[in-house]
Order: structure tokens, then sequence, then C-alpha cells
């Protein structure tokens, strides 16, 4: 697998740290055997894997996005596998729906029959009962129980009252940060309206101005002000729920230096993730 | 006095190349293969755009000099200093490159136009996927799924049940998602 064969030196020339003496040689390595070839190749898509699971350090993170995302042949290449990915991973929910219709189906199926055997029973116990009593004697049917609403009575226009949003929040350290790279997908609940991000930051978070969200492709999918209740270390940012589909995004903070020119001051990994199909 | 290149008819330089690299008609276009994936590989790294152009040009340089009186006994490492040269000629100069090839991070028209390009690449992206064989397909989407040590583990047995070593998987899908990456570059180029 990608992980075992990986070797520091293959990984070092694709972030280019070898020494020029080093590349070289590894490159008359790889010209002369497809073994050493093969070795490159696995150790890149490693690392592709690494940077889009959020578990490359800081250093090795800028310097795969400026070895990839320099060069449209490397940018198609981190985003083939990340769509491959995310394919793989709507695949795998479909064949759990699929698997989940296949009862409801076969439920669907048997239950005429179970009706039916309900009924035959009913009929029997009625039939007892009449032998037994005779029809004056048979008790009035009770009346089914009403069902529980859980959402409360329904308006009389049928119409729901307004309600307020629903919202999830998230916390998320800096990339640059180790608890960074531990950070878990975010799953977002059916019926939320915003979600909230907490992005920790290092510094005062009042000069925080802007906070970008794009793909790890670089398709920039919301971009926005902080909320204006910043706490001291911490810059919040709501995002409607619905432009954050389920994706690997990098989001950025943009912030003003102290001599007010517009900088980058962190940048965070965040992943969204589809809901499992349930059984 | 400059000497005069033969004209080859590019058929016969190409057998040329193919005979310098094995005698063996078979395991010579499997050496050519390994050979152009190295040259891309070395310009993709080294930064020299595009590099299957560079791959070509150096390639091209090479069947020429086999066609010279000068007898080339390595024929890897010869082709390892023509494709230097290549680099250097092609980091010397200005090359007109695509706007994502310039060097910035992120390509500018990729924020622009984030919505319609993120529309086609999908687009692109699920008709190639579609384009692949059934099973290539399955194993392609089974290789990428879970994540972390689940992802590890269930490649591992994925391997088992093809009876191949991991190695031979990763490879195996590897080819297939150079199929993938071909077929997406070329519906993206007709899209732009």
């Amino acid at each position: 697998m990608p992980h075992a064969v990986e070797t520091d030196r293959e990984r070092r020339y694709l972030l280019r740290t070898l020494s020029d003496a080093e590349e070289e040689r590894l490159e008359r390595e790889y010209f002369a055997s497809p073994d050493a070839l093969d070795r490159i190749t696995a150790a890149e898509e490693a690392l592709i894997e690494a940077y889009l699971d959020g578990r490359l350090p800081g250093d090795e993170r800028q310097r795969f996005e400026e070895a990839y995302f320099s060069s449209s042949a490397k940018q198609l290449r981190v985003d083939t596998i990340r769509r491959l990915r995310l394919a793989a991973g709507a695949n795998r929910a479909k064949a759990s729906a699929s698997a989940a219709a296949f009862g409801t189906a076969a439920a669907r199926r048997y239950m005429p029959l179970a009706a039916a055997a309900v009924l035959v029973i009913a009929v029997v116990a009625m039939s007892w009962r009449l032998r037994d009593h005779g029809p004056s004697n048979a008790p009035a049917p009770a009346a089914p129980p009403q069902a529980a609403n859980p959402a409360g009575p329904a308006s009389p226009s049928g119409v729901t009252a307004a309600r307020p949003p629903a919202i999830v929040a998230l916390t998320l350290s800096p990339i640059a940060t180790r608890s960074a790279t531990a950070s878990r997908p975010l799953v977002i609940p059916s019926g939320t309206d915003i979600v909230e991000l907490e992005l920790a930051v290092e510094s005062s978070a009042a000069s925080a101005t802007r906070v970008d969200v794009t793909t790890v492709a670089g398709s920039q999918v919301w971009s926005g002000a902080p909320t204006a209740a910043a706490q001291r270390n911490v810059v919040k940012v709501q995002i409607p729920a619905s432009q954050l589909q389920p994706d690997d995004y990098l989001v950025t903070l943009l912030g003003r230096t102290a001599t007010g020119a517009s900088s980058e001051q962190h940048r965070y990994f965040l992943r969204v993730r589809a809901r499992a199909a349930r059984r | 006095m400059a000497r005069q290149v033969p004209v080859d008819r590019p058929e016969a330089a190409f057998a040329r190349l193919l005979s310098a690299l094995d005698p063996d008609p078979d395991r010579a276009g499997q050496a050519y293969e390994h050979l152009r994936r190295a040259l891309i590989r070395f310009f993709e790294c080294r930064n020299a755009h595009p590099a299957d152009e560079c791959a070509d040009i150096t390639l091209d340089r090479l069947e020429r000099k086999l066609g010279e009186a000068t007898p080339i006994l390595d024929v890897h490492a010869f082709a390892y200093g023509i494709a230097r040269l290549v680099m250097f000629e092609r980091l010397r100069r200005p090359v007109a490159l695509p706007l994502h090839d310039a060097g910035d991070i992120r390509a500018p028209e990729v924020l622009t136009a984030g919505d319609q390009r993120e529309a086609a690449v999908r687009r692109c992206f699920d008709g190639c996927l579609a384009g692949l064989p059934q099973d290539s397909q399955a194993l392609v989407l089974r290789y990428y799924e879970l994540e972390g040590r689940a992802r590890i583990e269930a490649r591992r047995a994925l391997a088992v049940t093809l009876g191949l070593t991991d190695n031979a998987l990763r490879i195996r899908v590897q080819r297939l998602r150079d199929r993938l990456e071909g077929c997406l570059g070329t519906c993206l180029s007709g899209t732009a």
C-alpha cells in the first residue's frame, strides 16, 4: 500500500526539498528502473491522499500546494483522486440505501400476508366470542388510538409557524497546529440552516475581515465577513448549510496587518461528509 | 560545416529507438512506455511545462541522435542528458502557458467562474468514469472507499481477493486513474 512503500526520499523529491545532487541521483535511478519510477508514483499517491486527509504538516502542505497547484496537470491529478474518493463514498452510501430499500420492499411485499393473517385471527376470535355470548354482549369496538404528533398541533392553515434557524457549530484549528490534522468530518444533520464555524486564531480576532471557503480543487463556494460578536481568540462565521455539500474545503481567514494591508492570517481544513443512509 | 541530418521517416526513427531500448519487440514497447513516463515525471517535477510536450521533444531528439554514427551505449542515461537540456531551454525562455500553468497557486479563472467550471469538471468526471469498463469502475471506486486505517485494510483485502500483491493493485488502479485523467484533460479542453 502507498503508506508502506512510500519513502522519505521520494516524498522529498516530489516536494522539491532534496539537494541538487540527490535529485539527480534519484532521477537517473527512475530513468533506468521501472521499479524506481513506481516508487515515485506510490509516494505521490500517498502524498496526495495525506494532503486530502489534512494530514500534512504546515510546511509540507505549503510545499505541496506550491508544487501541485502550479501546474494544471498535477492539479488535475489531485482533483481526480479527490473526486474518486467522493464518488466512492457516494457509491457506498447508495449501496447501503439500496440494501435498506430492499428491506422496505420485502416488508411491503409480505405486509398483505401479515394483514390477512391478523384479519383471520380477528375473525376467528370474534366468532368464538359471538358463539359464547351472543351479539348483544359484544363489546363496542374501541376508538383507535391517536398517533402522537411530536411536532405539536398543526396550524389551521397547514403552514408551519416561523422557527428560529437550526445552527450547527464546529470549532476548527489552523492547519499548522497539530490538532487540526485530527479534526473529524462534519456531518450536517438534515434541516440545518446554518453552519457556524468557530475559527481559532493565535492573535487577536479583531483584525479579521473576511473568510473565504473554497474546495481543495480551488472552486470558491462562499466568502463573507465574520459575525460581529467575535471573541478574543475565536472568529465566528455563519455559512448557509446549503453551500456546504459533501466535499473537502479550505477555509481562509483574511485580516488586516498593523499597516492596514490585507493578508491571509490562517487556513483551516474542513471536511463535510454525507449522512450515512439509514437501514 | 554543419552535418546534414538524414531525413528519416518517423516510423524508421521510432523503430530504431525501440530496438535501441531492447532487441525484443515486446520488452521494447514496455521500455518505451517507461521512458516516456519517466520523462513526463521529470518535467513535471522540474516545472517544465507542458511536461508531455517536453517529453516528446526529448524523444524526437533521442531518435535523431540514434540515427547518427556515434553509438549510444546507455540510452536511458543519454535520454536523461537530453531531458536536462530541454528543461534548461524551457526554463530559460518565456513560454506561452495557459493561465493556470503560470505559477499562481490558484487559477484565477477558477475563482471567478467557479460554479461554471465546477459543473463542467463534474460532468466530464462523471462521463469519463462511466466510460471505464464496469469492472474497472467498480475496482477504482472500491480502492478509494473508506478513510484512514479502514481504507488501508480494505485495500489489502481487495488485493487478496483479486490475487494481487498490494503493489500490483496500486499499479493497476494507477493505470486506470491515468486513463481517467487523460479523458478528463481531453474533455475539459473541449469545454474550455
